[in-house]
């Protein structure tokens, strides 16, 4: 593989059927078999949404699902805190719950492997994770020599997928521009300061506020103030 | 030694002018004299704080930060809309301000050129450039070159984060990145 073009073909997909098939061949190119790419928006601070985009085989799905092995998996964890590649090393799954889910998920058919990140600026992180079922020593050199195409990837991926599919779905994730007085207002709704008091830290009218309060709540897609401050935290329009 | 033990060597950096050095040897190595690297954090009630690293030569770059460039940079705006790559050749339909600024670049020195947008894990915003000085490459060898900057991109920030990042809203964090800056110049 030599050139973005094939990378931006994932970008003139329509459907999400047309992104897998081109996602598949994407992957079997970089000689692998198994891909798994997981998107977590947070809109809110409990519920944050999820969308999963896979070519893990099934049965390992449901394996992973009913072990709850996302609580554990070390790859999660790195990914979170990381935007560098994650490989899948026995080394790094030290744990006793972290020797059975990669010994598992070898068994499964996905012996070699690493995982990548990309962080987006609207409270969306996505992981890609790719594996093949062999289990040699060149297998390893090989998914360390696609690193660099698999993190592409899953930049190309995650673009498409804000396209396709979080652009139209239940989540605002439709840029969502806060002016600076709107996110001033908010800021300070976030510390816990009433109306009145907001406008005499701005030096504007309390109806003013309201004002910006309102509109911010508009953008966010919510009808009352802790919900406008909880979703710009989450989302990272506000930083407290 | 792989590319992947020459990425990881970056995070062994103890200083920010041993990273900017390393940098520069495997972006010439790549075929690019030039790079730069930027990441900024929004900080509450305060301005962005802007972390950057320029491989630049120092004439273009003393220039655009003179002339306020970063707020017409295409490719910056790029970073901003998108996370994948941008070929500059790529870019169409420019105002005219950014076309003068392209063409500058490009008398200074920066021929042709590639970015990679990045994002912090708090979705923070940030780019790595490279730029060669002629136009030796095709659009192909820089296309190719992709998955290596994105790579590189990957393991800077990752260096730089640890290196000054992880402190940015501290006021330990402005003295080091005076001091940095003192130090580039």
């Amino acid at each position: 593989m030599n050139s973005l073009q094939q990378f931006e073909s994932l970008l003139n997909c329509a459907t999400v059927e047309e992104l897998h098939a081109s996602t598949t061949g994407i992957v079997t190119q970089l000689g692998l078999e198994h891909f798994l790419y997981v998107v977590q928006v947070n809109v809110s601070l409990t519920r944050p949404y999820h969308f999963i985009f896979s070519g893990y085989p099934k049965e390992w799905r449901a394996r992973y699902d009913e072990q709850e092995y996302a609580k554990i998996d070390p790859a999660i964890h790195h990914c979170s805190k990381s935007v560098i590649p994650f490989l899948w090393d026995r080394q790094r799954f030290s744990s006793r719950s972290a020797i059975k889910l990669i010994g598992e998920a070898g068994e499964f058919g996905l012996a070699t492997g690493a995982s990548f990140s990309v962080h987006g600026s609207r409270g969306d992180s996505a992981m890609l994770s790719l594996a093949t079922s062999r289990k040699s020593k060149e297998s390893k050199g090989d998914v360390v020599a696609m690193m660099g195409n698999a993190q592409l990837l899953t930049c190309y991926l995650h673009e498409a997928i804000q396209r396709i599919v979080l652009s139209k779905g239940p989540v605002p994730l439709n840029a969502v521009n806060l002016t600076e007085r709107e996110r001033e207002c908010l800021l300070w709704a976030a510390e816990g300061k009433t109306g009145g008091e907001v406008a005499d830290i701005l030096n504007i009218s309390e109806r003013t506020v309201v004002f910006h309060l309102h509109n911010a709540g508009r953008k966010l897609g919510v009808t009352n103030r802790q919900h406008a401050v909880s979703r710009a935290i989450s989302m990272g329009l506000i930083t407290p | 030694m792989t590319d992947l033990a020459l990425f990881e060597s970056l995070l062994s950096c103890n200083t920010v002018s041993e990273l900017h050095t390393r940098v520069g040897v495997i972006t010439k190595q790549m075929g690019f004299e030039h790079f730069v690297y930027g990441f900024q954090i929004n900080r509450p009630s305060a301005e962005p704080y802007q972390f950057i690293i320029s491989g630049y030569p120092d004439e273009w770059w003393k220039h655009y930060c003179d002339s306020g460039y970063q707020k017409i940079d295409p490719v910056v705006s790029h970073c901003f809309q998108s996370v994948v790559p941008l070929l500059w050749e790529d870019l169409i339909a420019l105002r005219p301000d950014s076309k003068k600024l392209m063409n500058e670049a490009k008398d200074c020195g920066l021929a042709t050129g590639l970015t990679v947008p990045l994002r912090g894990i708090k979705g923070d915003f940030g780019l790595l450039s490279v730029a060669a000085e002629r136009n030796v490459h095709t659009r192909k060898d820089i296309s190719h070159s992709a998955s290596g900057v994105q790579l590189l991109a990957s393991y800077m920030h990752e260096a730089a984060h640890r290196l000054v990042l992880s402190s940015e809203l501290g006021a330990e964090c402005e003295t080091v990145s005076k001091s940095i800056s003192s130090q580039l110049r």
